[in-house]
């Protein structure tokens, strides 16, 4: 067992692919679980579905445009299809009588939607540079390069340095943005930067996860961290933490066998740790209020 | 009788199976070695060869996909030799093209529908079997659950695959459906805890059950069509391929029949059980009081999604399934106030939605349901733009109109104020009213011509004077008579 370990150990940080493997998806788990935190507490739960699904019509746009797969390129025309998407969604449920399920169902599919026909109408081309493309549908964390992580870490770590910066006001505008707007702080602009910041966390995530399982990122260490404590900041880091160690996690367990994809083992690492969370945390619980109505009934 | 495929390790190429490590052994394995012949229509090699150039490179360089693809259309061309009720198999390329049909035996029995006529049919088919329970959907802020279910579904039709391995089993589709309505419950389960709300209890649920799916499905890729590409896009293209033939006689593409069965259930148990839907969907707790178990009817909507998501599983695949659900209805939504138009409006938009997709497809080469998805999105921003009374040039016209109207009365009323005072030679002038009203000079002019134009006042020179007309209206106004 012993040996097991620091056979693994040895692996992480002796072998390239997966030490390059495992940094990205510690940093897609820190960054996503800690911007996560936000939207589920503020019920923007399924909008991180949306935007990574809106994706890829822009990834697929980038790479029209540039006529290259260089990371960051793809990952812009990602946050600025994501970003559209999310703007859209907005505008309909503020425009029309329409719920914001259903635009936010509209969007995800029909962005989706048109960035299949796309990629299929690239991947027809003569030209054989798109290979590759469709990796962004599931994920391939095996594929990350050291330039993608940097790409990542490009893009997460000033993420994650505005969220710090602006932490009181964000806070505010999440418990309560009524009183934020008394207070004159700018609402609808802290808004639009928390929406940004999520969608940079997705686009992270989209090479190692793909645009279809994102959204369990964005969920579920928020929803695992939720459980062990009633603090902000306390939530925010446990989220990150989940988010890395899911993130690591699975892609070693993704790198032992061949045809496992990445993207769907991250989701059930991370479902595992909410599954966890969900029965044992302290308090909240569900096994101790099981084992409470046991002793009541018996009593 | 059709003969029976000789049983080797392999159904179509008869070799010994042995696992897929990449895609080019995939390839390698559905169309044969070059010089050899491994599969009985001894056509593999001659396929690849059939193949003009950027597809033959497309194939060797896209991986996965172009693999199934090679795999389906072996499979199907063997099919076809051996099966004399088959109908013959046309390459795609060739058929969506329309050229001249390779017909590889004389055993065909008749000549189909062209495959680009019967995918639209399908396609239409399709779309209107999903927009109808989509209306509900829309309407009772279930739209997300739809995307969880159609998600969700796939690890049904996996573990039932598993069981009775044969794609084409009806427990298929029954396993599917009720791992759709599982996935509910367990949301609805997770919601009930109180520890998450619901819509983090669909974004946990879903990715979960889904990823569960791809990784049965990569595991054991090769033995199986489920591919992990073909679980999300679906691909329409190949639906005429499978043939619906009992006892040998060819009724059309067997997708067509399952859709269109689909079809017929909705609207059979739509005309039912209509009023109890209506009443659910908008009062509830009406239709709890009344006796009428809403329960019963959300989770009989959750079947028929469901059952219309699995059916539409293989040729549209899951996420576009949503659009089909949500995009038509949405813009219904915004065209019509009765339930029964919406039905048949959004039924109408999904249909109008398939057949452009379909030939914005055939056009592009590309993703059949892709483009359906899109042009459905398409469709819902023609009626968000464009739509009589809710859309949102509708929106500008009235606010532009309202403003005016309320301009109007104002105007009146400072008319009538200042009328027959000492000031009313300085009030009532119009170069006075941008200073008094705080209004632009162009905006005044623009005021005034048209209450001039409606006869509310008269413009005499630069004073301003009200009719009869005029004064009825400020009167109103001030009476709070005008909305």
């Amino acid at each position: 067992m012993l040996m097991d370990l620091s056979d693994v150990l040895q692996a992480l940080f002796g072998d390239y692919t997966l030490r390059t493997v495992a940094l990205g998806s510690a940093l897609l788990g820190i960054v996503s679980g800690a911007l996560g935190a936000f939207a589920v507490l503020r019920r923007q739960s399924m909008l991180g579905d949306a935007m990574s699904h809106a994706a890829l019509p822009g990834v697929v746009l980038a790479f029209i445009v540039t006529g290259s797969k260089d990371p960051l390129a793809l990952m812009i025309g990602a946050a600025l299809a994501g970003l559209l998407g999310a703007l859209l969604v907005t505008a309909v449920v503020r425009t029309t009588r329409i719920k914001s399920d259903s635009a936010l169902g509209l969007a995800l599919a029909v962005f989706f939607g048109l960035g299949l026909v796309l990629l299929t109408y690239v991947q027809k081309l003569p030209d054989a540079a798109q290979a590759g493309l469709d990796r962004y549908l599931f994920g391939q964390a095996a594929t990350l390069l050291e330039r993608d992580v940097v790409a990542m870490a490009a893009l997460g770590m000033p993420a994650l340095l505005l969220l710090a910066l602006f932490w009181k006001e964000l806070k505010l505008l999440t418990f309560d943005p009524g009183f934020a707007t008394s207070l004159g702080v700018p609402v609808h602009l802290l808004d639009v930067l928390l929406t940004s910041l999520l969608v940079v966390a997705i686009v992270i995530g989209l090479q190692t996860v793909g645009v279809v399982l994102m959204s369990a990122l964005i969920v579920a260490p928020a929803v695992a961290a939720r459980q062990w404590t009633d603090r902000l900041g306390v939530m925010v880091l446990l989220s990150g933490a989940f988010g890395a160690l899911a993130g690591v996690a699975g892609a070693l367990i993704s790198s032992t066998a061949a045809r496992l994809p990445t993207g769907p083992i991250i989701v059930i690492c991370i479902s595992a740790i909410v599954i966890v969370s969900l029965l044992l945390a302290p308090r909240r619980g569900l096994v101790w209020g099981w084992l409470n109505a046991g002793g009541v009934a018996a009593a | 009788m059709p003969a029976a495929l000789p049983q080797h390790d392999c159904s179509w190429c008869g070799l010994p199976r042995r696992p897929v490590n990449d895609w080019s052994d995939a390839v390698t394995r559905a169309i044969g070695q070059p010089g050899e012949s491994q599969c009985p229509s001894a056509g593999g090699t001659a396929f690849f060869a059939t193949l003009r150039p950027p597809s033959r490179r497309r194939m060797m360089d896209s991986g996965g996909r172009a693999a199934r693809q090679a795999t389906l259309l072996v499979r199907h061309r063997v099919r076809c030799v051996n099966d004399a009720s088959h109908t013959g198999f046309l390459p795609l390329r060739q058929a969506l093209q329309q050229r001249k049909p390779c017909h590889r035996t004389a055993r065909v029995n008749h000549v189909p529908m062209t495959p680009p006529i019967e995918i639209m049919l399908i396609a239409v088919v399709t779309a209107v079997a999903c927009t109808l329970p989509g209306v509900f959907l829309v309407l009772r802020g279930m739209a997300l659950i739809s995307d969880a279910i159609t998600h969700a579904v796939l690890l049904g039709i996996v573990l039932a695959f598993f069981v009775v391995q044969d794609t084409g089993s009806p427990f298929l589709v029954l396993a599917a459906a009720a791992s759709g309505v599982l996935t509910v419950v367990l949301i609805e389960l997770l919601h009930r805890t109180r520890l998450v709300r619901e819509d983090a209890a669909i974004g946990l649920v879903f990715p979960l059950l889904f990823s569960i799916a791809v990784i049965l499905i990569a595991r054991r890729a090769g033995d199986t069509h489920l591919d992990v590409d073909a679980v999300l896009l679906g691909e329409l293209a190949f639906a005429p391929f499978d043939r619906f033939a009992p006892s040998g006689v060819d009724l059309g593409p067997q997708a067509l029949w399952l859709m269109g069965g689909i079809l017929v259930l909705t609207l059979v148990l739509l005309a039912l059980f209509y009023k109890e839907l209506k009443l659910a969907t908008f009062d509830a707790a009406l239709a709890l009081a009344l006796g009428f178990a809403p329960g019963v009817v959300h989770y009989g909507l959750v079947g028929i999604v469901s059952l219309t998501a699995v059916g539409a599983f293989d040729t549209v695949g899951s996420v576009l399934v949503v659009a089909l659900m949500i995009a038509p209805p949405a813009a219904a939504y915004l065209l019509t106030d009765r339930l029964s138009r919406m039905l048949a409006v959004s039924a109408g938009l999904g249909a109008f939605a398939a057949v452009i997709g379909c030939l914005v497809a055939f056009i592009l080469d590309a993703s059949i349901a892709g483009a359906m998805a899109a042009m459905a999105g398409l469709v819902f921003g023609l009626a968000w733009l464009f739509a009589p009374e809710r859309g949102l040039l509708a929106l500008a016209v009235r606010r532009v109109r309202q403003r005016q109207e309320f301009a109007q009365a104002m105007l009146a009323v400072h008319l009538l104020h200042h009328e027959a005072t000492p000031q009313a030679a300085v009030e009532c002038q119009a170069s006075h009213l941008s200073e008094h009203l705080r209004w632009e000079p162009a905006f005044v002019a623009r005021v005034v011509r048209r209450a001039e134009q409606q006869g509310v006042l008269i413009n005499r020179g630069n004073t301003l004077a009200l009719t009869d007309h005029g004064r009825r209206l400020a009167m109103k106004t001030l009476n709070g008579e005008l909305a």
